[in-house]
């Protein structure tokens, strides 16, 4: 079965007062590309397919000078969601994955290889933390079980 | 008296006589505020507005950075510096997932995502200098709590919105300014006319019908009263907050 993965978003850090155009519209760009993938994918597959998004903890939780990766994170959770409605008589499912602030790769993989899986096939639109506890602590540590 | 006498607002996206964006207007200047009616588009209706509530109407696209740096910088000049700024401008366009056009696309994150941070930045940069706290409140929408087919992009832009508003309100609380957003329903504004829900008597009753306060569509100015509760000094204590106004919509969706 072919799938489709985009993620996790990046984009520049820093305050919200000094973020510059150009960034947002960086970000913006990501974002794009990342929605027409899954356009272009759930066109052409034929038969059940999967999508995943790996968002942001800050699309989450919002984060003092991640503003840029919680608007993409937070943009891209509604797109999956839609799609996961639209797209549910095809057998495709659409889901997304939360990684923390710094994202643990193993962790962020082991997730997203499981929404891939033949096992997740009841699960679409799903919000997804991948995060060894970040999204539940308040400390903002980067992975407080890891 | 007014609750927001002696204040200055501006309300991007406003000038349509069936928009939300008239209703903040209305509800704003009904409370004693001077009102900068925008939009990018509609000038007489934003004009004759202007002059129903004694403000002022300025034509700018909230997509395009550099008018709104004008924008705010020509407001704060004529009307006095800002205390209120309602970032309501919209678009939307119903089409299949798998339908859906770069242009489209490119179209409503513009107005409804970049415009967002346009005038959230150039407000919060304005408000910042003035050193006296501030005021501003998003147009999200009922998308940011469910998901609605055919609508993937708009949805997604408001979702975005409500993150923008969130990390806003976190950053920006050291200068007094708050971030809030309202989530209106169903209205029958403008935005709403290609809607196919509305292209059938039938299917816009049932529509109503799930609606549990009434089994009516929203009143613009309903949108107007929620953002004076955060722009009053009874939003003083509240940031980073949402208020949804939709009859009920959502809670009653799955009853």
């Amino acid at each position: 079965m072919e799938t489709f993965v985009a993620g996790p978003v990046q984009a520049e850090r820093g305050p919200f007062l000094e973020l510059s155009q150009k960034v947002w519209e960086e970000m913006v760009a990501e974002v794009r590309k990342a929605f027409v993938g899954a356009r272009d994918y759930a066109r052409e597959q034929e038969g059940p397919g999967r999508i995943v998004f790996v968002s942001a903890a800050a699309a989450v939780r919002p984060i003092a000078g991640a503003t840029l990766e919680g608007v993409a994170g937070a943009f891209l959770t509604t797109a999956a969601q839609v799609a996961a409605v639209e797209l549910a008589e095809r057998g495709i499912t659409a889901n997304v994955v939360v990684p923390a602030l710094e994202p643990d790769e193993q962790t962020v993989s082991t997730v997203v290889e499981f929404l891939l899986s033949d096992s997740a096939q009841g699960v679409s639109g799903a919000v997804v933390a991948a995060d060894g506890g970040f999204s539940i602590t308040k400390e903002g540590k980067p992975s407080p079980l890891l | 008296m007014g609750r927001l006498d002696g204040k200055v607002a501006l309300v991007t996206g406003a000038a349509h006589e069936r928009g939300i964006g008239r209703g903040i207007v209305r509800e704003l200047a009904a409370e004693g505020a001077r009102v900068a009616v925008n939009d990018a588009a509609y000038q007489e209706m934003g004009e004759e507005l202007a002059r129903e509530v004694g403000g002022r109407f300025y034509r700018a696209d909230v997509s395009d950075r550099a008018l709104v740096d004008e924008l705010v910088q020509r407001v704060e000049a004529e009307l006095g510096p800002l205390d209120i700024v309602a970032s309501n401008a919209g678009v939307a366009d119903w089409q299949p997932f798998v339908e859906i056009t770069e242009a489209s696309f490119d179209r409503i994150v513009g107005v409804n995502l970049t415009g967002a941070f346009n005038v959230g930045q150039a407000a919060a940069r304005a408000m910042v200098a003035g050193g006296r706290g501030g005021r501003i409140v998003f147009t999200s929408s009922v998308h940011v709590q469910m998901p609605f087919p055919t609508m993937a992009v708009y949805g997604a832009t408001k979702q975005g919105v409500r993150a923008l508003c969130e990390a806003m309100a976190i950053e920006l609380a050291p200068y007094g300014i708050t971030v809030n957003h309202i989530g209106p329903g169903w209205v029958l504004s403008a935005l709403n006319d290609p809607s196919p829900v509305l292209q059938d008597e039938q299917e816009l009753r049932a529509s109503l019908a799930q609606i549990p306060l009434g089994g009516r569509p929203a009143d613009p100015r309903e949108m107007g009263r929620a953002v004076v509760y955060f722009a009053s000094s009874d939003g003083d204590y509240v940031t980073g907050e949402y208020l949804r106004v939709d009859g009920g919509f959502v809670v009653g969706k799955f009853a």
